[in-house]
């Protein structure tokens, strides 16, 4: 609320209660009186005015900004920081991929998220011969991607991986059947999200290997690497 | 401008209600209604936190999305040697957007599957845009070549299936501009396009 101080005449008594009456005047308004009809209307705020963008290091990444969010995470090549799958790990379930995963604090509704994934895959470890099926029929498949928006799978970002090459066993096979039948994989979208906490990744199915022969599997592990996982959202 | 100015009393001097008033007054004109502004505000001195929601101009005016597609069916399949939408369950296209303002910039996505037996240089990919929503034409730069591989004996096919995600930017085109992911066949073989993701957020100043 506006601040009004009585004015003077020649003759008023100005003693303590009165000047300890102005100041008390003055100090109600600076502390916790003023409101949104002391403001100029006019536009004045400029970027000058707004707290930098907050900068977040690990585990989750981040940059904070008035307007918006981003979220970024990158694993290397490194078989160190591979993300590793088997077929008991997940029994058919859909696992979430380390590295590829986002936690959204949404502050209020009809929010749209831009995801982007781009990581690479492979099946390493079994003993078929890298085969992707004939025309359009699909065959050998060892796992599949998709993203899962707040654990809900969504069918149109679906991304497959084939097996590898058999273990080398002549020249030609060591120079080629040894080498993986590697994927690289990305996945964009722009999803729609409500005030609350969410979440949105990358999970892999890895499906059950055949068992052609007693006792050996066709394929073994799924192997995901050089994942980049990139969340941005706008805000207010 | 909202400043106040004190008017500086000296010991000795005559306190006159002139001398008060000036000081009082001061105040009053700039603590009145609308009276904060810049001036009173110091840099980086807005936080974050006390935005309203809904109260920060956002700087995408509109967009648009096409999804479509899953693993468990074919998806959109053709053998046109010349470039058709890539239809699933429609065509995949997104607008109109208003991209004729100066400062306006659309800025698109589109990702999918895609997958051939043909050999060599066999899919072509290409995003296309129009401006009538009728006749699309190539929008440059978005056409993405892919190989099928096949009949690598004894490590038969390989290389057949594989993912892209196209981004590009527009701009300087009409008030009702559509955007459409498009494909053809090189070799005249089957060629498969799913799980298609195709979005675009318009941006303006």
């Amino acid at each position: 609320m506006p601040l009004v101080l009585t004015t003077v005449t020649n003759g008023t008594v100005i003693d303590a209660t009165a000047v300890q009456g102005y100041i008390d005047q003055i100090e109600y308004y600076l502390n916790e009186n003023i409101d949104n009809g002391d403001l100029d209307t006019a536009p004045w705020v400029d970027s000058v005015h707004v707290f930098k963008p907050e900068f977040f290091g690990a585990p989750y990444p981040r940059t904070a900004l008035t307007s918006g969010m981003t979220q970024y995470y990158a694993k290397n090549d490194s078989l160190y920081t591979a993300a590793g799958f088997h077929y008991n790990l997940g029994r058919n379930g859909a696992l979430a991929i380390p590295g590829l995963q986002a936690t959204l604090k949404i502050p209020q509704d009809d929010v749209r998220v831009k995801v982007l994934a781009s990581f690479a895959a492979y099946e390493w470890g079994g003993s078929e011969v890298a085969d992707e099926g004939g025309a359009l029929a699909p065959s050998y498949v060892v796992a599949d991607f998709h993203l899962h928006q707040d654990g809900t799978q969504l069918a149109h970002t679906g991304r497959r991986l084939y097996q590898s090459g058999e273990t080398p066993g002549t020249v030609e096979q060591s120079l080629l059947g040894g080498m993986v039948a590697r994927k690289q994989i990305c996945i964009a979208d722009y999803l729609e999200f409500d005030k609350g906490v969410h979440d949105i990744g990358v999970r892999v199915r890895v499906y059950e290997p055949p068992a052609v022969m007693a006792g050996y599997v066709d394929w073994k592990h799924v192997f995901v690497v050089q994942r980049n996982f990139v969340v941005d959202y706008h805000l207010r | 401008m909202s400043r106040v100015t004190q008017r500086e009393l000296f010991e000795g001097a005559v306190a006159t209600a002139a001398n008060f008033n000036a000081t009082l007054t001061s105040w009053n004109n700039a603590a009145g209604a609308g009276d904060i502004s810049a001036d009173n505000v110091r840099e980086e001195g807005l936080d974050t936190r006390i935005f309203d929601v809904g109260s920060v101009k956002r700087t995408f005016v509109s967009t648009d999305r096409f999804a479509a597609g899953s693993l468990s069916g074919t998806g959109f399949t053709t053998t046109s040697a010349v470039y058709v939408p890539v239809n699933i369950g429609g065509n995949a296209r997104i607008g109109p957007f208003d991209v004729s303002a100066t400062y306006a910039r659309l800025v698109v996505h589109a990702s999918f599957l895609v997958r051939t037996a043909v050999a060599g240089e066999s899919i072509f990919v290409e995003l296309a845009y129009s401006t009538d929503g009728v006749t699309f034409a190539s929008l440059p730069i978005t056409e993405r070549v892919f190989d099928g591989t096949v009949g690598n004996t004894p490590y038969s096919q390989a290389s057949l299936e594989q993912s892209c995600t196209i981004s590009t930017r527009v701009f300087g085109l009409s008030a009702t501009t559509y955007v459409m992911l498009r494909a053809r066949s090189a070799g005249g073989g089957n060629i498969s396009i799913n799980c298609v993701s195709l979005f675009g957020e318009l941006f303006r100043k």
